[in-house]
């Protein structure tokens, strides 16, 4: 008998050793990587001021330069994904929520959850065919249509979600005023949950921000200029991709910049989320 | 019946993706259909790799799939490990004033993006593989830290953040009467762990089947730190490709070699695929294991 | 006379809300002791106190003595653990683990603790089937899913869990509150037959089901013990009456005012 409760013991100590220390690397990793990206972004951010946001990068083993035009390109698609995806996204939300027993929310339900399945990387592969290949080069455009398809289950899934939660109650208090139904949709059904909404907006943004695998073979690799929507242009995260597999020591921390700089964009707009609408899953 | 305008109104949006979602099956499909019909399932069985730019070259992928297979399977491995281990921690010995840290944490994990994880894989998880000597314990193993290995672990802890999320969330979903008749039996930690994890077999399975589907077509992590060499991936630490690391090195340049864009194409067609069957029966299953918990808590 | 569980000067809170106070209760060997009084007046609070399950609710603390066969279980930890292995417990609603086969639900007890093993094992799991009255209706589908049983059985089945540790105090919660009135007549003929050979303290809003099982008891309202006896002198006395009265006039206010409650949240 003893022997046994001492075993038992000795397996619960050792279990509560295993996950300590699982979760305690796991979190520790997520620090880590956090933590790296200061140590090597920092000093370049110190060196460089303001002018890293505004120069273009160094000749390779030069100067460092800066991530001006990229800034310009990642701005511009991003802000331009973002756009398309809510003119896409929230009317689809709205459509599922709404009507969700109607023919067309349900295509449109199975067209979502295939497009959330595909990996990013397809994406770019078909605007590649289908934009960049007849245009004969990369573009912005390409690349915010890339950006766009990736950040749109995102945004109508929330959208969606958004209206779903909204209580029982309130629902029947608008429909109990006698309007028809587009005017208590439109009028008082989404007005009350804006904050949804650019919740499921806001999503899409930081997921468009993050992604690298669509704009691989869209946007271009054009680092020195902001050159125009239909031209080859460049976001941070394909800076860092392309940048940080060169062996040039200048380009390197030009990309751990562009690393720190995309880490405080996407803790912004996650942080942003999570206040708008409390628990939010990414 | 009367139409409605709000349904005209919001129509157009719903269509538009659905027109989008459409023609990507329809590209992927249509642009790899050369391929299919010349070769049907062969591309994927072949070994040799010999491409060239005046006649068709021979594109076998049989590498890079299985680089992917296994790629995906250690991602999977490390992401349930530690995200079962981190749902145990939590629920049965962490205090309970820790349970705020820890999920803001995994938050901000999980809000990074994918190239900050394959930057941290690149300059500090692969150098610490090749600093290891993990390489020796394989013929061919890798020289510089770039393996299957190191993409896989990184990949995994990339997406522990979004697997413990999920298992944190069906271990918490466990009826509290059930925690109280193992505490009323005198069940020790790891005694309760057991018997819910058993609970929740369901959502745990369900996860690892997401994480699966997300591993398989992660590009930017591994294209970064997986070697990108095409090499039968026959021992971890050795350097590969997987098909998504084949497309991000190639495809910009495969038009320009007769048949590779279509062959490309086609081994994204399977991947999808392969995601979508993972992902599916994983949200299959976590939705009827949900279900079955609330039922029988009844 | 023996005493099993006395409780003296015993307070509880969740964070700031205080749920019992000063309670002070006597639990004789060997009977049945029933807690009776309107939901939400502590009754489940008290039981949990006894084998400490009270810990795990969000911020319980817990003041005054517990002292179950003669330890006090909150201010002495290593007595106290080999002193609930002796406590077992049953719930409001029937929760057998829904994966685990019928025989190991009523195993797993006895196995953690490595009261038993093999031929030993099985012996202990079909006495305390036998007991809980369950056997016959089990006997030839032990390695089935416990989530195949009924609603009654599977009530029953947590009692079979419950004796198979061997418990000399069994702590009952509304064992009968969400079964049929047949299934209900059957626990409590259950509890009948076990009474002689061990204490149960039994939690019940049902004044009647505490006449026919228990020979003491104690009535609680608002989180304090307003008697404590016989359990006669409890559901007829003269001073309890007027409490009944009180009692059972803001239980109806409590109800209507839990269900306009209810309506509300389902909207």
């Amino acid at each position: 008998m003893i022997s046994w409760r001492l075993r038992r013991t000795m397996v619960d100590k050792v279990t509560f050793a295993a996950v300590a220390i699982a979760s305690i690397a796991l979190l520790f990793v997520g620090a880590h990587v956090i933590l790296v990206a200061l140590v090597e972004g920092l000093p370049v951010m110190a060196e460089k001021g303001l002018r890293l946001f505004i120069e273009s990068p160094g000749l390779p083993g030069g100067g460092i330069g800066g991530f001006g035009p990229t800034l310009i390109g990642t701005i511009v698609m991003v802000l331009t994904a973002s756009l398309a995806g809510a003119a896409i996204g929230v009317p689809t939300g709205i459509l599922m929520n709404e009507y969700s027993s109607w023919w067309l929310s349900k295509i449109a339900r199975e067209a979502l959850q295939l497009i959330a399945e595909i990996p990013s990387i397809v994406v770019g592969l078909v605007v590649f065919v289908l934009v960049v290949l007849p245009m004969g080069r990369p573009s912005a455009l390409a690349g915010a249509l890339s950006l766009c398809i990736t950040a749109l289950p995102y945004i109508a899934a929330q959208t969606r979600e958004s209206l779903a939660a909204i209580p029982m109650s309130y629902r029947e208090a608008a429909f109990s005023l006698g309007l028809p139904k587009w005017k208590t949709v439109l009028r008082i059904i989404v007005p009350m949950n804006l904050r949804g909404i650019a919740t499921a907006v806001l999503l899409g943004t930081m997921r468009a921000l993050g992604e690298t695998a669509p704009v691989l073979f869209t946007a271009g690799a054009a680092f020195h200029a902001f050159y125009g929507l239909d031209r080859p242009s460049s976001t941070l995260s394909l800076l860092i991709f392309f940048f940080a597999q060169t062996p040039y020591e200048n380009w390197k921390r030009l990309a751990w910049a562009a690393v720190l700089q995309l880490i405080v964009l996407s803790m912004v707009l996650a942080f942003a989320v999570r206040k708008l609408s409390g628990e939010v899953k990414l | 019946m009367k139409l409605d305008p709000l349904k005209i109104l919001l129509s157009p949006a719903a269509i538009a993706l659905i027109i989008v979602s459409a023609s990507i099956l329809a590209v992927l499909v249509y642009e790899s259909l050369n391929t299919w019909i010349q070769d049907g399932i062969g591309f994927l069985l072949r070994l040799e790799w010999s491409p060239s730019e005046e006649t068709y070259g021979t594109y076998g992928m049989l590498a890079p799939f299985l680089g992917s297979l296994v790629t995906a399977v250690i991602a999977m491995t490390v992401a349930g490990a530690l995200s079962t281990a981190l749902a145990v921690f939590v629920n049965e010995y962490a205090p309970k004033r820790f349970n705020n840290f820890i999920s803001l944490a995994l938050f901000s994990m999980a809000a990074l993006p994918t190239i900050v994880y394959g930057m941290w894989g690149l300059s500090v998880f692969a150098p610490a593989v090749r600093q290891s000597g993990l390489a020796s314990l394989c013929a061919m193993g890798s020289p510089t830290g770039y393996s299957v290995f190191t993409a896989g672990v990184v990949v995994g802890l990339m997406i522990a953040p979004f697997s413990a999320a999920m298992v944190l969330e069906a271990y918490r979903a466990v009826p509290f009467t059930y925690v109280e008749a193992l505490h009323s039996l005198g069940a020790k930690g790891f005694e309760r762990a057991g018997v819910i994890l058993g609970l929740i077999k369901g959502s745990i399975i369900a996860s690892a089947l997401l994480s699966f589907g997300r591993a398989i077509g992660e590009t930017t992590i591994v294209a970064m730190t997986v070697g990108n060499v095409i090499n039968l991936p026959l021992c971890p630490f050795q350097p590969a490709h997987t098909i998504t690391s084949l497309i991000a090195s190639q495809f910009g340049n495969a038009y320009l070699y007769p048949g590779l864009q279509s062959r490309l194409l086609a081994g994204a067609l399977v991947m999808v695929i392969g995601s979508s069957v993972s992902t599916s029966l994983g949200m299959w299953l976590a939705r009827v294991t949900a279900r079955r918990l609330k039922g029988e808590s009844l | 006379m023996d005493v099993t569980v006395k409780i003296r000067n015993l307070s509880v809170w969740y964070g700031q809300q205080k749920a019992l106070e000063t309670v002070s209760i006597t639990v004789p060997k060997g009977s049945v002791y029933a807690i009776l009084g309107p939901s939400g007046c502590g009754k489940s609070t008290l039981l949990r106190t006894v084998n400490k399950l009270i810990l795990l609710r969000d911020g319980a603390k817990v003041e005054g003595n517990v002292e179950v066969f003669g330890v006090d279980v909150y201010n002495s930890n290593s007595l106290s653990d080999e002193v609930l292995a002796k406590v077992g417990m049953v719930f409001q609603t029937p929760n057998p683990f829904p994966h685990l086969s019928i025989y190991d639900n009523v195993a797993i007890g006895p196995k953690l603790r490595g009261q038993a093993k093999g031929k030993e094992l099985d012996k202990l799991v079909r006495w305390a089937l036998e007991k809980s009255g369950l056997w016959d209706e089990v006997k030839d589908r032990l390695s089935r899913p416990a989530s195949e049983l009924s609603g009654g059985q599977q009530q029953r089945l947590c009692i079979a869990r419950a004796l198979a540790i061997k418990p000399s105090l069994l702590l009952m919660d509304e064992p009968t509150a969400n079964l049929d009135p047949l299934n209900a007549a059957k626990i409590e003929e259950l509890i009948k037959e076990l009474s002689g050979e061990i204490t149960i303290m039994l939690v019940t809003h049902d004044a009647d089901q505490a006449r026919r099982l228990a020979s003491s008891g104690a009535l609680l309202f608002l989180g304090k013990v307003v008697c404590e006896g016989p359990i006669d002198s409890i559901i007829n006395g003269s001073y309890c009456d007027l409490l009944q009265n009180l009692v059972s006039e803001h239980l109806t206010t409590q109800t209507s005012k839990t269900k306009s409650k209810e309506i509300k949240k389902r909207g």
